[in-house]
């Protein structure tokens, strides 16, 4: 009984701000609602119908699976070359480790505005640079088609991504111990056999839930789409998070936006399942 | 030295966290505005004043318009207050960007505001959540707004008037009077002709260095291209009767020619991604000739040398120019979206607040302050004898067209135009079929 006392209020709060949110959404995506958002009759599916009318919605899977695979993908194995180098010793280190965890430290929505401005075909501070040097001749427009825009946005994630996903890992290295090495380099082992057979698989552990756990993160990323293009040009560029944002608030279409969300849920809580079952097999 | 960065770190985290609250007890940043402001966005929110158990409160969400619309508001409330004790006003100024998301939260929660500005009366008036104009603005001040004003907030179904114009704008064609120096073009061009003369000319002396023309299809603005190429050449969102046209021949012969520019490399590279504040900087620059934008657009730069002229038609099928006229208004929430009837004393207290608000002396320097246009008969004759170049701008806003936002999918129509318009100018999709599609979408 003690415990539940203590657990009352973590409880409370999450009943208030998840569970019940949560619950008016699917009550949301499931009611007609007056473009004034009021619910007016529970019991319809006509905003999933509209929902997967719109000729983008395919689209928006695509890219929201595209966008989470790159950035994890391409962060989880920079993030291991990083956290390797890291856990050298050498002189400077703590300098760098600090230097690593500044973009983290920095508000998503200033490193998405910066990098606009970094991106602008007129004022950008990479046109100009690249002009300097005379790489090239004309100014280029990186956020023209939805591709390059796309591929940029995914750069942006990837380098916000990497901090957390390094200080992770580099916690994960930090707890092999030493032994395993000095065993190995008496057996004769080279960089590579420590790397692949105890390094590795002993981070293992950490890999998986770093991916896990940044799968769901940038998932739901919502301020580097948003941002540098919203969506631009003609909704190509959209996410999950940032076309449920455009449906409720530019096409006023609220029903439809609670119902991409629960599509949205159901997709997340097929990672969260998968998470609980990678920490459930470490504790076993 | 270990310690040192351990501590720098902590400082920077603590720091991060502290601004962030900060933030979120007072200002907001967003994106500049979509309808008819240039500053950026802020959404502040007001401590609500001591009110006595007895006075009555008339909540106002208003939009911010630049930096000088928050002081002025404030200052128009104290001074009503101290004028009538008794009635409290509760201010809270929203940016243009998260404005409608606030209002639908305060709705949804059944606590609506008094009074707003923002969005469109057509969103709320299905549910009954309006007051009827006549019901809650005096005799006098009603007959004080331009009937056509009145007029575009006319419901279309019962032909009542569920939103007051609180203030206009009208669209010009603005050209840098420097690059007209140079290149030797006397006069802005009044037809498609000229238009392209003088795009041609310009991209040849400057070859290709200064963009001629501008053309904004972003989320921001990219409704207006029926406003700006439609219209010009007799087309237009709606018929007589309300139902959309926007696939008219007209309207696409306009597209195409929009289409043209771009595709001859006189316009600015990006239609979909560089908004209209983006290419005001630009003109600013020196490094575009031609842009239509808002009648604010000289008060932003007034360093900046410009010749105005009217929105350019094809002489082919017009006999004359149409202007874009934007209109912000104002509604009255009634007590089904605040969750109980306002009491008859409170009702006066909101008509004697809007008859003090668009006196004519007080409303004409909010317009001064923003660049922007009067919606009352005396706040215009007012803003002539003060300010006659502002009120210049007055007699083309009496011929302008507006939108058709009294319509209750007008949102969704005009999100999928800008889509497919994007989509024109990414080369996927010919003018014709980006309108076709939008017809096609209409619910």
């Amino acid at each position: 009984m003690d415990a539940y006392l203590w657990l009352a209020p973590c409880l409370i709060l999450l009943i208030l701000f998840v569970l019940m949110p949560v619950l008016e959404v699917f009550r949301m995506a499931f009611s007609k609602i007056s473009p004034a958002n009021l619910l007016k009759e529970f019991g319809t599916l006509e905003n999933f119908q509209y929902l997967f009318r719109q000729k983008v919605f395919g689209r928006v899977i695509l890219n929201t699976a595209i966008w989470t695979v790159a950035i994890v993908g391409i962060s989880i194995v920079l993030s291991i070359i990083l956290a390797l180098v890291l856990n050298e010793k050498f002189k400077g280190r703590a300098f760098h480790r600090t230097v690593l965890l500044l973009p983290w430290a920095t508000s998503l929505l200033i490193t998405s505005a910066a990098w606009k401005y970094i991106l602008n075909t007129e004022y950008g501070a990479l046109n100009a640079l690249l002009l300097k040097l005379g790489l090239i001749k004309k100014a280029i427009n990186y956020l023209g088609d939805p591709v390059s825009a796309f591929t940029w946005m995914i750069i942006v994630g990837i380098v916000v991504t990497i901090p957390f996903m390094t200080f992770t890992l580099l916690s994960g290295l930090q707890s092999i111990s030493e032994d395993y090495y000095e065993a190995a380099v008496i057996d004769g082992a080279n960089f590579w056999d420590k790397l692949f057979k105890i390094t590795l698989p002993l981070l293992r552990p950490s890999i998986n839930v770093t991916i896990v756990l940044n799968v769901i993160y940038v998932f739901n990323s919502f301020a580097i789409v948003n941002t540098i293009t919203a969506g631009a040009p003609a909704n190509q560029t959209h996410t999950i998070s940032t076309y449920l944002y455009y449906l409720a608030f530019n096409k006023n279409k609220y029903g439809a936006s609670a119902a991409l969300s629960l599509v949205s849920f159901v997709i997340l809580s097929i990672f969260a399942v998968i998470y609980m079952k990678t920490q459930m097999k470490e504790e076993t | 030295m270990k310690k040192v960065l351990a501590l720098f770190l902590a400082l920077m985290m603590v720091l991060s966290l502290f601004t962030a609250c900060a933030k979120q007890e007072t200002t907001t940043t967003a994106e500049p505005t979509p309808a008819e402001t240039e500053t950026e966005a802020e959404q502040t929110t007001e401590e609500a004043p001591a009110a006595s158990g007895e006075d009555i409160v008339i909540n106002f969400l208003g939009a911010q318009y630049s930096d000088k619309t928050e002081p002025y508001l404030k200052q128009v409330c104290a001074d009503f207050e101290a004028a009538n004790p008794g009635i409290k006003v509760n201010l809270e100024i929203v940016g243009w960007d998260n404005i409608s998301s606030r209002a639908t939260a305060l709705v949804g929660a059944g606590q609506a505001p008094d009074i707003y500005n923002g969005g469109s009366a057509s969103e709320y008036v299905p549910d009954g959540l309006l007051y009827n104009v006549k019901d809650i603005v005096s005799e006098e001040l009603q007959a004080d707004f331009y009937p056509s004003f009145l007029d575009n907030n006319r419901d279309i179904d019962d032909g009542e008037v569920y939103a007051v114009p609180y203030l206009a704008s009208v669209r010009a064609l603005y050209c840098n009077a420097k690059i007209f120096k140079e290149v030797g073009i006397e006069n802005p061009p009044k037809t498609w002709t000229e238009v392209e003369e003088a795009c041609q000319k310009i991209n040849d002396f400057y070859n290709g260095d200064v963009y001629a023309w501008g053309i904004d299809a972003t989320t921001t603005e990219g409704q207006t291209m029926v406003a700006y190429y439609g219209w010009s050449n007799g087309g237009g969102y709606v018929d007589d009767d309300f139902n959309y046209t926007i696939n008219c021949d007209a309207n696409v012969e306009g597209y195409e020619w929009a289409y043209k520019l771009y595709e001859n490399g006189w316009t600015n590279k990006n239609p979909s991604m560089e908004t209209r504040d983006d290419m005001q900087k630009l003109f600013a620059e020196n490094k575009m000739a031609m842009l239509v934008t808002a009648c604010f657009f000289p008060a932003l730069y007034p360093d900046t040398e410009m010749l105005i002229g009217e929105i350019p038609y094809n002489d082919a099928n017009c006999s004359s120019s149409s202007t874009l006229g934007v209109q912000d208004g104002l509604m009255m929430f009634n007590g089904s979206a605040k969750g109980g009837e306002d009491s008859p004393e409170k009702k006066e207290a909101i008509k004697k607040f809007l008859d003090f608000f668009f006196d004519a002396d007080r409303y004409v320097q909010f317009m001064i302050n923003e660049g922007l246009l009067p919606s009352t008969q005396s706040g215009a004759k007012r803003l002539a004898e003060i300010a006659p170049e502002q009120a210049a701008y007055i007699d083309i806003l009496a011929g302008a067209k507006f939108y058709a936002r009294n319509l209750v999918d007008w949102r969704d129509v005009m999100a999928n135009l800008i889509a497919n318009e994007q989509e024109m100018f990414a080369g996927n999709m010919t003018a014709k079929e980006a309108l076709d599609a939008t017809q096609a979408e209409i619910g």
